[in-house]
Formats: C-alpha cells, sequence, structure tokens
C-alpha cells in the first residue's frame, strides 16, 4: 500500500539508498560469496556455482584502465540470480562502445556431501552481445576457507584454450542486429574452454583469488589494449565495511584493475524495524452514552495523532462501522490495530464490535471486524498474532457513499527536492536535473481532488546533448530530451481526479487534465480486486494528445492524440511473486501486450522485470528491438524505522524509444490498493500489536 | 515532581536518513499533503511524546546497545501486566518482573511468555520454556522457542541482595537474564529482548 510516484529513471537515487542502508548494518556477515569483476558470484573474471542470499541485491563497479562498468545484481529466488549491467569499453570496436548486457545465472543443486555446486549461466544474454558467455560451473567447499571452482564456458569464455563443441555446434555467427534480443541460437554454440581457480578466505575481511581465465580478449588484444600474457588472473577482496567491499585485480599479468561492491538485503532494514511510538494498551471503553457528534469529535481527533484521518463513522446496536483514510502507515495492518485502540477507548463500552475500513482516496479498500473483548484478551498473549488474525473477520468493504472530510484540511502544499535522470545516451551515458518541486492538492471530497505539481530546475545537464530523435513512429517518447531542453522549469502534472466504487469490489478512476510531463487527457480505469483473491483484473482506457515540450499548457505543437487503453491481470503466486499481463493499444498507437514479473515484500520493498511486444517491427522500434527493462520501489519506512507511506520508483531501460510506450498515469488503482488484500494483510498481521 | 527523562536514541545514524530523506523526498507526499514526509521527518526520535502521569511508578531503563538511558512511567495495569512509557513514546510491556514486548525501539520485541520464568523466580530456581516473538525485515512473525534453566548466581553482588541468572537456549539464539533479588522482590534486573536490541536493564524507583 505504499504509494509509488511517477519517477524519471533514477539510478543514482537508489545508489544512494543502498549505500546509505549498508552504512548503518552492523551485523551482517562479510563472508560469503563474493563477486567478480563482473558483478555475479565468482573468482575474477569467471563466475562461480554459488548464489547470494535469497533476495541480496549488489552494485559493482569495476574500472581498468580500458574497461569502466557498473553492474546490479538481485537474487530473484533462492537459485535464480539475474543482473544488468552498463559500460564503457575499449578494444571492443573502434573508439569506445557503450553497452548494456543482461545475465542470468541458475544454481541447478546445491553442494552437499561430496558433491559440489552446481550452476549455469548466460553472460550478456541480450544487448549487443560483445560479452556474450555461456557456461557451466560447479563450485566446492574445500575446508581451510578454500572453495575451488570448476567450469565450461562457451563464446568469450570459450575463447581461451578452446576445443571442439562437444555437441557438434561448431558456428557461433552472432549477428546481433538492433540488440536487445535473446541470441538463443548461439549459445552454447562454437568452441569450448575450460575455466577453474580458487577463492581463499584468509580472514574474516579479506578473500584472495587465482583463476585459470578462458576469456582470452581476443578483439582487445587485436585492438591492443590489452598486452595479454597470461590466463592467470589474480585477486583480492575486502571487507572494508559492512556491505561495501573493496577488490583489486591483476588481469592477465598486464593490466590492474580494481572494483567497489555495496550490498544490501531488503529483507534486513538498516533501522531494524519500525520505531514509531508506542501504541496505548486496548481500553475498556471511554464515552457514557452514543452521541454520535461527539464521537465523531473525540475520534477524530485522537485518531489524528496516530497520522491517521475518518473520514465516516456509523454506529448500529453493538457495531461501529469506521471509514479511516490512511496517511503514515507503510502497513494496513498496522494502521488498523492503531486505530482499534483509539475506537476501544473513545466508544461507549457497549460497543463491543469494530468495522474498520480503510479507505484509500475516498474508497474503502477492505473491511476487517474486530471483536473487542478478543482484543482485550489476547492483547498480551504470546499467540497474539495467530489469536489475532483468527478473531478478524475480513470482507468486501461497503461502498463509501456517505463519507465526509472531517477535520482533513482540504487544501495540502510541499516542496520536495526532485532528481531526474537520463542515463545511456551514448555521448553522455549520465545527465540529470536537481530542482524542486511544488506539489499542490485541493479535496473537494475524499474521492474528488484538484491536484498537481510544478518543477523548477536548480542544476543539472539532462537537457545538454543535440541528439534528435530517428524514430519513425509518433514521438511519444523519443523526444523526451526536447522536454528536458524546453520545459526544464514547467508543468509536471494538473489533474482533476475522481475516485469511486461501482461494487463492493469494483473500483473506479477519473483523470483528467495534464496527466504526465509529455501528454494531456482523460484516462479512465476500472479495478476488480476481490480482497481475498490472488487475482485481479483492470481496464484503463484514455485518450490523450501530446503535450507541447515546454510543459506548460499548450498541445499545439505535436497535433498528436491517441485513444489507447488496455485490460490488466494482476496475480498474486507465493512468496511474493507476482505476474501481471497488460494488453491493449500504446501510445504510438500500436497494439501489444507487455508482461511484468515482480517480487513483492512485505515491507514495500518491490523489483519487477517488464518486456513488451506489439505491432511495431523490431526495425520500426529502433536499437533495442522493443521496450523492456525493470522496476524498482524503495519504501521510505524501511531506511529511517519511521512510519511512513511514501515509497521511490525508479523505472531503468536499457532505452527509451517510442513502440510499446505506457502512458505515466498517476495514482492508478492497483498501485493505490496494493497492501489492502487479506493476503497482505495476513502476512503481516503481527505489525496489528506494534 | 519527578522530572521525566525520555529515551533517547543516539543522533549516529542521523545523516543517512537524512540522505534518504532528500532522495526520496523528491517522490512528494501521499495520500495527504505533498511534501509532508520532509516537512514532518525527524530521523531520531521514537514519535509523538505521551501524557504521562508524573505520580505514577516509575522503572529507570538503560539500553547498553545503544548506550542510552533514561526514566519511563507507568501507564496502565491490567492484572500482573503493566505498561510503561518514555516521553519520546519507547514503550516496555512487563509481566510481574518479567519484559514481554518492547515498542518504539526498531528490533522490538512482539510478545514473549513469561510464566515459566516468573513460576522459577518464586521459587529460587527451575527449569522451563519460553517463546519470544519478533517482526522480521518483512514484518512477519517470527518465533525461538527456548529451554530455560533459573538458578542462583555464583557471584552475589551484595549481602542484602542475592542475583538469580536465567540461562536460554534457542535453535538460533542463547542468551542469560539476571535478576537481582532483595527481601524477596525483584529489584533490579537485566532481560534480553533481541538480537539487534541485545538487553535492557530497569530498575523500579
Amino acid at each position: 500500500m505504499s504509494k509509488p510516484c511517477v519517477k524519471q529513471p533514477s539510478i543514482l537515487l537508489l545508489a544512494a539508498s543502498a549505500l546509505a542502508a549498508k552504512v548503518a548494518y552492523a551485523d551482517l556477515a562479510v563472508t560469503g560469496p563474493g563477486l567478480n569483476s563482473y558483478g555475479l558470484p565468482g573468482l575474477i573474471e569467471m563466475p562461480n556455482a554459488l548464489s547470494l542470499p535469497d533476495a541480496q541485491m549488489a552494485m559493482t563497479y569495476s574500472t581498468s584502465s580500458s574497461n569502466r562498468f557498473g553492474t546490479f545484481v538481485f537474487q530473484a529466488t533462492p537459485r535464480l540470480t539475474g543482473a544488468f549491467r552498463y559500460g564503457r569499453y575499449q578494444g571492443l570496436k573502434e573508439g569506445i562502445l557503450y553497452d548494456r548486457s543482461f545475465d542470468l545465472q541458475y544454481r541447478l543443486r546445491t553442494e552437499s556431501g561430496p558433491w559440489p555446486a552446481l550452476a549455469i549461466g548466460l553472460r550478456d544474454l541480450v544487448g549487443t552481445g560483445v560479452n556474450s558467455s555461456e557456461y557451466l560451473v560447479a563450485t566446492k567447499t574445500m575446508g581451510a576457507g578454500i572453495t575451488a571452482t570448476a567450469g565450461l564456458g562457451w563464446g568469450r569464455m570459450g575463447s581461451q584454450g578452446g576445443v571442439a563443441n562437444p555437441f557438434g555446434w561448431d558456428e557461433r555467427n552472432l549477428d546481433v542486429g538492433l540488440g536487445g534480443t535473446p541470441e538463443t541460437g548461439v549459445w552454447f554454440h562454437g568452441p569450448m574452454a575450460p575455466f577453474g581457480g580458487i577463492d581463499w578466505q584468509a580472514n574474516a575481511k579479506t578473500q584472495v583469488s587465482v583463476e585459470y581465465s578462458s576469456d582470452a580478449h581476443d578483439t582487445e588484444v587485436a585492438n591492443g589494449v590489452l598486452d595479454y600474457r597470461t590466463p592467470v588472473n589474480l585477486g583480492v577482496r575486502y571487507a572494508a565495511a559492512p556491505g561495501v567491499i573493496l577488490g583489486a585485480q591483476v588481469l592477465h599479468g598486464s593490466m590492474l584493475a580494481a572494483s567497489v561492491t555495496l550490498t544490501f538485503n531488503p529483507k534486513n532494514p538498516p533501522a531494524g524495524g519500525d520505531k514509531s511510538a508506542a501504541p496505548p494498551p486496548f481500553a475498556d471503553g471511554g464515552a457514557a452514552s452514543v452521541d454520535l457528534a461527539a464521537l465523531r469529535q473525540s475520534i477524530a481527533r485522537d485518531l489524528k495523532t496516530k497520522g491517521i484521518t475518518l473520514v465516516g463513522l456509523s454506529v448500529s446496536g453493538e457495531t461501529a462501522s469506521v471509514q479511516v483514510e490512511n496517511t503514515r502507515y507503510a502497513l494496513a495492518a498496522q494502521m488498523i490495530g492503531r486505530a482499534a485502540r483509539v475506537l476501544s477507548a473513545d466508544l461507549p463500552a457497549s460497543i463491543r464490535i469494530f468495522a474498520i475500513e480503510p479507505t484509500v482516496n475516498g474508497m474503502p479498500a477492505a473491511r476487517v471486524t474486530l471483536q473487542k473483548d478478543s482484543l482485550t484478551a489476547i492483547q498480551y498473549d504470546a499467540d497474539q498474532t495467530e489469536l489475532g488474525l483468527a478473531a478478524a473477520g475480513f470482507a468486501p468493504a461497503s461502498l463509501g457513499d456517505d463519507l465526509f472530510l472531517g477535520d482533513a484540511r482540504p487544501f495540502g502544499w510541499g516542496v520536495t527536492p526532485y532528481i531526474s535522470l537520463s542515463l545511456f545516451d551514448p555521448e553522455s551515458p549520465l545527465r540529470g536535473d536537481l530542482g524542486l518541486q511544488t506539489n499542490v492538492k485541493y479535496a473537494f471530497s475524499p474521492g474528488l481532488s484538484v491536484s498537481g505539481s510544478f518543477r523548477v530546475k536548480v542544476a543539472g545537464n539532462a537537457g545538454s546533448s543535440d541528439r534528435v530523435s530517428d524514430s519513425v513512429l509518433p514521438h511519444v517518447r523519443s523526444d523526451a530530451l526536447l522536454y528536458a531542453q524546453q520545459g526544464e522549469n514547467g508543468l509536471e502534472t494538473l489533474t482533476i481526479d475522481q475516485f469511486g466504487k461501482i461494487g463492493p469490489e469494483l473500483f473506479t478512476h477519473i483523470s483528467l487534465g495534464y496527466l504526465e510531463p509529455m501528454f494531456a487527457g482523460v484516462a479512465a480505469e476500472l479495478l476488480w480486486q476481490p480482497h481475498a483473491s490472488r487475482l485481479s483484473l483492470g481496464a484503463e482506457v484514455d485518450h490523450v494528445v501530446q503535450r507541447d515540450p515546454d510543459k506548460l499548457f499548450g498541445v499545439q505543437d505535436y497535433e498528436y492524440q491517441v485513444t489507447m487503453g488496455h485490460l490488466s491481470a494482476y496475480y498474486n503466486l507465493t512468496h511474493g511473486y507476482q505476474v501481471q499481463v497488460d494488453a491493449g493499444r500504446y501510445l504510438a498507437g500500436d497494439w501489444g501486450s507487455t508482461l511484468t514479473l515482480s517480487r513483492a515484500f512485505d515491507n514495500g520493498w518491490k523489483i519487477g522485470v517488464f518486456a513488451t511486444n506489439t505491432t511495431v517491427s523490431y526495425e520500426d522500434f529502433g536499437e533495442g528491438s522493443f521496450d523492456k527493462g525493470f522496476v524498482i520501489t524503495a519504501p521510505l519506512s524501511w531506511f529511517t524505522g519511521q512510519p511512513s507511506t511514501t515509497a521511490a520508483q525508479v523505472t531503468v531501460r536499457p532505452i527509451l524509444r517510442d513502440g510499446g510506450a505506457q502512458l505515466d498515469l498517476r495514482n492508478r488503482l492497483h498501485d493505490l490498493l496494493q497492501g489492502y488484500g487479506q493476503g497482505t494483510m495476513a502476512n503481516t498481521w503481527g505489525s496489528f500489536w506494534r | 515532581m519527578t522530572p521525566m527523562v525520555s529515551v533517547k536514541t543516539p543522533r549516529r545514524r542521523t545523516w543517512h536518513a537524512a540522505l534518504v530523506c532528500v532522495v526520496l523526498a523528491g517522490c512528494g507526499g501521499s495520500g495527504g499533503l505533498p511534501g509532508k514526509v520532509l516537512a514532518g521527518f525527524s530521523p531520531t526520535v521514537a514519535g509523538v511524546p505521551v501524557t504521562v502521569d508524573t505520580k505514577a511508578p516509575m522503572i529507570d531503563v538503560s539500553i547498553a546497545s545503544r548506550g542510552v538511558s533514561g526514566r519511563m512511567a507507568r501507564i496502565s495495569q491490567r492484572g500482573d501486566v503493566s505498561e510503561w512509557r518514555s516521553a519520546d513514546g519507547i514503550g516496555l510491556t512487563l509481566k510481574g518482573d518479567q519484559i514481554i514486548a518492547t515498542r518504539g525501539l526498531g528490533a522490538d520485541l512482539l510478545i514473549a511468555t513469561a510464566q515459566g520464568s516468573a513460576r522459577a523466580l518464586q521459587q529460587g530456581e527451575g527449569t522451563f520454556s519460553r517463546t519470544m516473538h519478533w517482526l522480521d525485515g518483512e514484518n512477519h512473525d517470527r518465533a525461538e522457542v527456548f529451554a530455560c534453566t533459573l538458578s542462583r548466581a555464583q557471584s552475589q553482588p551484595e549481602p542484602s541482595e542475592h542475583a538469580l541468572t536465567e540461562t536460554c537456549a534457542g535453535p538460533q539464539t542463547r542468551f542469560t537474564n539476571t535478576y537481582f533479588v532483595a527481601k524477596g522482590k525483584v529489584i533490579r534486573s537485566v532481560q534480553w529482548v533481541s538480537v539487534g536490541l541485545g538487553t535492557i536493564a530497569f530498575e523500579r524507583r
């Protein structure tokens, strides 16, 4: 239920976050699988068969006299490791090559008894393929801090001491074309070569590695950037601080290299957990009689001190139905716990059933029914989480027809800093602007509001490029540079939003105005989200016109408009894995679908990968062939321990072009209502007591 | 009137919290006021002060791993369970003399059993099991069951007091609590609450 905001790609944010998170750790083991120069578990250039701890994330920056690259790695499942890399390479073509690459490694078996761990991996499996390699690798711990690794490589990793392909697939003709597509046809083709090495944990903080590399660096040697003397590499890694690992390597007898790794795990918040003020105990009632006006006043006042806004209250017999809007808590269960304590203290003792409906922009999102007597009885019971969950009733919420704004101030504003980054332009791969954003909101009712944001740039170079889009499609995204140049001070959004419900589990949203920096128009959403179901279905229809690049009110420059929309299905698998499929029409008028696979953590972290295939051909799409990337959501509360609904969302695309482009609509229903499903609340029900 | 002293968390982590705040705050707030996060964010204190009766019973509390100490007042008593609060919202729940919950500290003890421990304290010795629950980094309830032994400590602090140690071992964790007894009452104790916090010492005033 954290509400991510719409952001430009902002990898700096992520780096800063990770650094900050890491420095706070005191107890993370510095041992474990070291990361190689490519940022994956391994020796120096070569991989090993180990996995990082589940959900671990790490960023490795490696530099040598010819190359500089950074790798982001994520242990997506206990066995599957995924990585994204961006680098600047010399000697792979004439001049300098900026290249993006993806890696995957899967641990086929875990080390047990005499048998080593075994993994299969694909390095640079999409992209331009300059590092394209495949491998099988085995790793065994030998005692005395020694870990031995041996493997077989293909592609680059089959170029030193290679032997004939065992499958007879001698040809490896890599024609990457526009790049961006998996080159399955060449995997495990061409010569095969053995590699291996040893890691030695010299002491708690130091790891020494020696390897025989099967990468001959043929192209770099031919282009004169590497004096290749030996296949043997040497390296040392040092845990300088918890989560910070420094490395130095001697490559092929002539080249020095260095690396720094920052690592953290979304499962380990640096704050140790929630530090919000202790709640009061459950009480046995307050007011002597049911005077609704007086109750509304006292409950609203007491909820407000907890960061909760009362928007509805009714009493019938023993039951009080209460609608509350959350402004503070990342977890619905914690907010409901806080609200229930206030109710137990303020309502007359005769009211023994609390039906609490957390509402989101005036939409009751769930209905949780609690028995006051049972709460009082188990509040000090060691099985409170389990007993409390068993006693709580989950049901579809009311329609929220007669909610009131209550004490909530209808007008709000704030000023926040922003960072907007443009990544991966080959001429200047990292550009960005820094400035101040003013946000304004006026609520007419809990579900109807007008809101907007305006940015003033303070410093930056996001617009300092003269690259002109060569796209043959409508320039729905590829002119982003023009917007950065002409709209450095501009209106980001200005919309009227109406949220509502047309059924107990049917939510609606209409947004009208300047929907996002590049498009204005109208968007309408419908979401069916049953409270106890793993499946939700959504539909969206938009009609938008392209805004002028100065990001003011005009929509004349492009004379481009499109009616678009999509149907969406969201499915929650176990362990936080989620699948989302969107199918429909995209901004450039192309038809197609997007598949998103994500892993969500119950503390608000989420990381996902997406790919979109549409009627736009690879040729018309241009470099990269189709739209893809990954999205990371990081909750503020994880870093600080202070309760907060704020989260940062970062979308990273190897390349931003016009095919498969989605409207950047704010406050999509599924984002807003995430976290109010019975599943998430049940998983985190312990925080009801916190 | 006894002045209230708050249990302050040291400012050690302020810089990174502030950095994250500045960086993340570029998003603006949600739900309520945009930008509220930056305005209302306080990286060091646990939260809103609670109003407590200054005539209420007090305990002096210190948390070695945080290097902090302060005073807490009793805000409620229900049977043998009492709840205590510092002025800045840190909470301690006692069942008899045992800490069964902490709040506002991050790596808090969600809830723990105390019956076996309490009985053994009365008898001066005993073996029993204790269960402790915490919320992990994903806010999932995690429990560990400990096998505990309580016995008279070998070294005794003062002639008028004696010490009892409670040694507990679970599948992942081992800890020792110490209770100092005078005239048949526990006057102070040092009790382990979580891996992240270590022990909390408190003394009744």
